[in-house]
């Protein structure tokens, strides 16, 4: 395994090398290079000794978000109910990089009253974030004064909540203990819509980055269902994990054999990943609504009610997809996304890792744990040259031995 | 490849070996070994690492702490080892010091010393490796913040601390040393003059009461009266050595004393040695043996009895104060240090001192006990002021060990006896006549209360009825040959009223003539005599049926439909599956015992006849072990208790055990039955020769006072009685409730 792992890096890096010259000469498109540079740092990912985030939180971290305009602000929520932003520039050319808080909400009267489950940032604009908590209210943020621009009132423990990236309706989509889907509007703060089909509470929800209006939501009923909002009977379908023939909305489809607590869709919407509290992870077609039996292996651990989404990095052409699992082991499983694989199992953690997320920039994963901190992790820098890292990497027997 | 087996091999046995010993710290020879074959490649090095995980998820903190102690040592070596155990940090820190709910695993004193030294080690890495390893800077502060450890005041591991620590230890085991040293040295001072005087005042004693040769009126006093034991007398005189040997009359006899005096005297008035052994020839040999156990032959006497209570109290002071003081003495000066100069003068005069001390208290120690004074014998005969009760307790304490000795002495000197309390009677058993050796089998009896009822039967023919110093009862007087050998043929019974009636052929009863019927033992027909029937009814005795039952119970091991094997434990039979007979391990019956023990059982079906057989006999062979003499009445009583299960005895005599005869009888090895873990088995074949390994052995229940407490408590009897109380109450308080009722 391991010497699998060193040869296909030195193949790599062969083969970045003559990409390089290949480029260069104009035979191949820079997509190429720059997806086989991608996948190279995504193997080499590992937890940045260099970085620090320092810790705010004086409770479990349970989500954190970076924001997709500039790829600057981490954005992280807590089960204290508070919400801090950190500034990732920060002095980033230093040896020793301390990611520090830069503007923090703590649960004063207009903050949050419970953990907050789901923290986002409004999409188009790091001027607004949007949070869900356990206190069952959605509030909107104005990021420049860290207060509370708009709240919407559930009345039930939201579990999660989305925006879509794609489209300009400005829906939130929210996942709460209600089994109905509700969506909150943000041009007049107000609900617009309520989904019925769920038959219990719902822990999470997506938009699809592909089609504005279709969204995604998997339940404790066991079921990922898909639904247009445009339509009156809006539910498409109930993903069936057997493949089987029955109708659509058949009562029989289950997409996974217990609780549904994550769905992550893949960068170009094709596929869908689902997890759910029977440790497996499931890769749905999205064209044909079926199960691709893609097999992830038993390494699953997965048991909390709790959104917990895996990661999905970025696709490009040339180089594989790989999907982050977040596994309650404390580690993070790196699977090759098509074909199921193991590619490599992030340790270090010492808490259980409640959210990942992609700063797509520097190709880090930043993740949150229970332990209160947020790690950062990186490619391995291997120009990183300094004594301390030469001393490490000395063997000390002594002569005697 | 084969290299690399190899080395796998040795790296896992050795990796085994360090960690199973149980010790507090490891074996540097073997740590070195590993540390030798994991330098030779990094393949090495990811085996010990693995096998070193193995151990450390072993569930007992000796075997994690010692794994610990080797990781540690690894770490600071190899890149590899480092990489590899950095990966898995958390894994570590949660098998060390117990994170994320994983408790450790007892003995807890280990347990706890894992921890420590986890966390001393964690400190210390973070301080080195901390900038290049994350993980392990994030297990410190995990540590720090989370489990809030304080990494201040540690205790470093390192060797150099290691040392630092043994050298403390020698400080301040220095430091105690020069503290008793200087104690020893002030009471050396202050009760050496105690002892000398104790000493000299014993001394004294062993001069008044032993004649020295070469005090001439003491010699006058010996030679000019005619003494009654003129030899004994001459053995005092050849006091200390006290070896037995033959001595001619002549010179020899005179070599052993050292006194020249004596010499000079005898060859100037006696060359032959006539006043000697008055002979007057040296052709005669004169044979005389010194008593080995009592050369110096003192008896004590009213004229000395005050001598030897003093002397008694002197040495009573020696044995119980100064000897173990001086003892003390010589061994803190022995291990105390030398220092030169004048503390070096003044240590080897305390040791002089200490030395002289203690031969001065031996030599006195010894001669009191050559003048038979010990600590068996504080009280003499003519001491006062020691009460009854006292005595009685000295006299129990006398070993039977001085019997042979008292009993050579008496054949030497005639008829002198027990003047001398040190030689007492040894103690006879009670009762001569039926000599009570059915006394454990009666202990059984419930009713049996022991022989305190049971009269001396023969008269104590001395004066004094002290029973003690009565003497020894001669064993065979003669003619009594044939009642010896009557005894011997005679059936040995436990004690009990029919004995006294056993042989009577008719009993009469109500000599005195006054009444013609008795009250219990009925109206006679005329002549005063008890009817036969009672006198059988008499002869009889109750036997109390003392069932043995079966130790363990064997399951009945029928092979089932499932496939198990089952469990019912019942003594003869398993209601479903028959009688119970040895299986082997796939349930199927082994071959029946030739003496019968059991039929052979193709099926579970059994006619009742069969059945009911079978019972009786296993009925009666229960009783026949149970005990002898087993007549009418004790088998009627057994037969009321159908209980009685296959004797024991024959459960045990398995195929593995005949395998094992027969082996044994034709010389080959015994075959080692298949074990179930087999690396049980390895571990056991392996490590024969090696000492036993110091790891607490956890499957063993722990001994503590609430488990004891518990045995108590949750046990079958106290429950019942609980139960019953609870009846009890019960019951009263509604009896008392339906009394209410009616007021």
């Amino acid at each position: 395994m391991n010497s699998r792992r060193t040869r296909s890096r030195t193949w790599n890096r062969s083969k970045c090398t003559s990409l390089l010259y290949q480029a260069e000469l104009g035979l191949v498109r820079p997509s190429a290079l720059q997806g086989h540079y991608l996948s190279k740092r995504l193997l080499d990912l590992t937890l940045d000794p260099s970085t620090t985030v320092q810790r705010e939180h004086v409770s479990a971290v349970n989500t954190i978000d970076i924001e997709e305009a500039e790829g600057r602000y981490l954005l992280s929520g807590g089960g204290d109910g508070n919400i801090f932003i950190y500034d990732l520039e920060e002095s980033q050319r230093e040896e020793r990089r301390v990611i520090k808080c830069m503007a923090g909400a703590d649960r004063n009267i207009s903050g949050h009253k419970g953990g907050i489950s789901r923290v986002n940032w409004y999409p188009f604009d790091n001027g607004m974030f949007t949070s869900s908590s356990f206190d069952s209210t959605i509030k909107v943020w104005d990021t420049n004064t860290m207060e509370v621009a708009c709240t919407f009132d559930l009345e039930n423990k939201v579990y999660s909540h989305a925006i879509s990236s794609k489209a300009t309706h400005g829906l939130i989509a929210t996942a709460s203990s209600d089994p109905r889907i509700r969506l909150c509007d943000l041009k007049t703060g107000a609900f617009t819509h309520s989904l019925p089909g769920h038959r219990g509470t719902v822990l999470s929800v997506e938009w699809s980055p592909r089609h504005e209006y279709l969204l995604a939501s998997g339940s404790t009923d066991t079921t990922v269902r898909l639904w247009d909002i445009r339509k009156s009977s809006s539910c498409l379908c109930s993903l069936d994990l057997h493949n089987t023939n029955s109708p659509p909305l058949s009562e029989a489809n289950v997409a996974h054999t217990r609780t549904v607590n994550g769905l992550a869709f893949t960068p170009d919407g094709l596929h869908l990943v689902s997890t759910g509290h029977d440790d497996k992870m499931r890769l749905w077609n999205l064209y044909t609504g079926q199960n691709t039996l893609t097999n992830y292996g038993t390494m699953i651990r997965n048991q909390f009610v709790y959104n917990l989404t895996p990661l999905i990095s970025p696709m490009s052409t040339g180089s594989p997809t790989y999907v982050f699992y977040p596994s309650n082991d404390r580690s993070i499983l790196m699977y090759d996304l098509m074909d199921g694989s193991l590619v490599k199992r992030l340790t270090g953690s010492f808490g259980r890792i409640t959210a990942l997320t992609w700063r797509p920039r520097t190709q880090e994963i930043y993740s949150a744990g229970n332990d209160h901190d947020i790690l950062a992790w990186g490619p391995k820098n291997v120009d990183r040259d300094n004594a301390l890292q030469a001393m490490a990497d000395q063997d000390t027997w002594s002569d005697s031995d | 490849m084969a290299m690399n087996l190899e080395a796998r091999e040795a790296l896992s046995t050795l990796i085994l070996a360090i960690t199973k010993t149980g010790d507090l710290y490891l074996d540097p020879d073997q740590v070195k070994q590993v540390k030798s074959i994991c330098k030779k490649s990094e393949v090495n090095v990811r085996t010990a690492y693995d096998l070193l995980m193995i151990q450390l998820k072993r569930k007992h903190a000796q075997i994690r702490y010692s794994s610990t102690q080797l990781i540690a040592e690894l770490f600071q070596r190899s890149h590899v080892f480092r990489e590899l155990l950095v990966a898995d940090y958390p894994i570590f820190l949660q098998l060390t010091v117990g994170i994320h709910q994983h408790p450790l695993p007892p003995p807890v004193v280990f347990a706890e010393k894992t921890k420590k030294l986890a966390i001393s080690l964690t400190s210390e890495w973070h301080a080195k490796y901390g900038p290049v390893y994350k993980q392990i800077a994030l297990g410190y502060e995990f540590l720090r913040y989370h489990l809030k450890v304080d990494f201040t005041n540690l205790v470093p591991v390192t060797d150099e601390a290691r040392s630092a620590e043994q050298r403390a230890q020698e400080e301040l085991s220095r430091r105690i040393r020069q503290r008793k040293y200087e104690k020893a040295a002030v009471e050396i001072e202050e009760m050496s003059e105690d002892i000398q005087d104790n000493v000299r005042k014993m001394g004294t004693c062993f001069d008044i009461l032993v004649p020295k040769l070469d005090d001439e009126s003491a010699l006058n006093a010996i030679f000019g009266v005619p003494l009654s034991n003129d030899k004994e007398q001459q053995d005092t005189e050849d006091t200390e050595e006290s070896e037995d040997s033959r001595m001619e009359t002549d010179e020899d006899d005179m070599h052993d004393n050292e006194e020249a005096s004596v010499v000079a005297w005898q060859q100037q008035y006696d060359p032959m040695g006539v006043h000697d052994n008055a002979l007057g020839t040296n052709r005669y040999k004169l044979t005389i043996n010194v008593n080995k156990d009592n050369p110096v032959d003192v008896q004590e006497s009213e004229d000395n009895a005050e001598v030897f209570t003093t002397l008694r109290e002197c040495y009573r002071l020696i044995v119980k104060k100064h000897l173990p003081k001086v003892t003390e003495w010589m061994d803190v000066l022995m291990k105390a240090d030398h220092e030169p100069g004048e503390q070096r003068a003044e240590y080897d005069q305390l040791l002089k001192k200490a030395i002289d001390l203690k031969k001065g208290v031996a030599d006195a120690k010894g001669k009191s006990e050559d003048l038979g004074v010990n600590m068996d014998t504080m009280y003499g005969p003519y001491d006062e002021g020691s009460d009854e009760d006292e005595e009685e307790l000295e006299e129990v304490e006398v070993s039977l060990s001085s019997y042979p000795r008292n009993k050579a002495n008496n054949s030497n000197k005639g008829k002198q006896p027990s003047i001398n309390r040190q030689n007492p009677e040894p103690k006879k058993p009670k009762n001569s006549v039926f000599s009570m050796q059915g006394q454990d089998i009666m202990e059984d009896d419930p009713t049996y209360t022991g022989g305190s009822h049971v009269t001396p039967v023969r008269p104590v023919t001395r004066p004094n009825t002290d029973k003690a110093k009565a003497p020894p009862s001669d064993p065979a007087p003669e003619g009594n040959e044939t009642r010896e050998e009557l005894l011997a043929r005679a059936p040995l019974v436990p004690w009990d009223d029919d004995l006294a009636l056993w042989d009577k052929k008719d009993m009469a009863f109500n000599t005195s003539g006054l009444e013609y019927s008795h009250r219990f033992l009925g109206v006679g027909d005329g002549s005063n005599l008890v009817s036969q029937d009672t006198l059988d009814r008499m002869k009889m005795r109750t036997r109390i049926y003392n069932p043995e039952l079966p130790k363990e119970i064997k399951a009945c091991r029928f092979p089932m439909s499932n496939g198990r094997l089952c469990m019912r434990r019942d003594l003869v039979r398993c209601p479903y599956h028959g009688l119970v007979v040895p299986r082997d391990k796939y349930g199927q019956i082994q071959l029946p015992l030739e003496e019968g023990g059991f039929i052979r059982t193709g099926e579970e079906v059994l006619n009742d006849e069969q059945e009911a057989a079978l019972i009786e006999r296993a009925i009666a062979a229960a009783s026949s072990s149970g005990g002898r003499g087993g007549d009418a009445s004790s088998s009627s009583m057994s037969a009321r208790r159908p209980e009685p299960g296959k004797p024991n005895s024959k459960d045990t005599s398995t195929w593995e055990d005949i395998e094992d005869d027969v082996h044994l009888a034709l010389g080959l090895e015994k075959i080692e039955a298949p074990r179930k873990r087999s690396q049980g088995g390895v571990k056991k074949k392996k490590t024969p020769s090696k000492p036993p390994s110091a790891l607490v052995n956890l499957s063993k229940p722990v001994d503590s006072s609430r488990t004891r407490l518990m045995r108590r408590v949750a046990s079958k009897a106290s429950k019942d009685s609980v139960t019953q109380d609870e009846a009890v109450e019960k019951s009263s308080s509604s009896r008392d409730a339906r009394l209410n009722r009616w007021q």
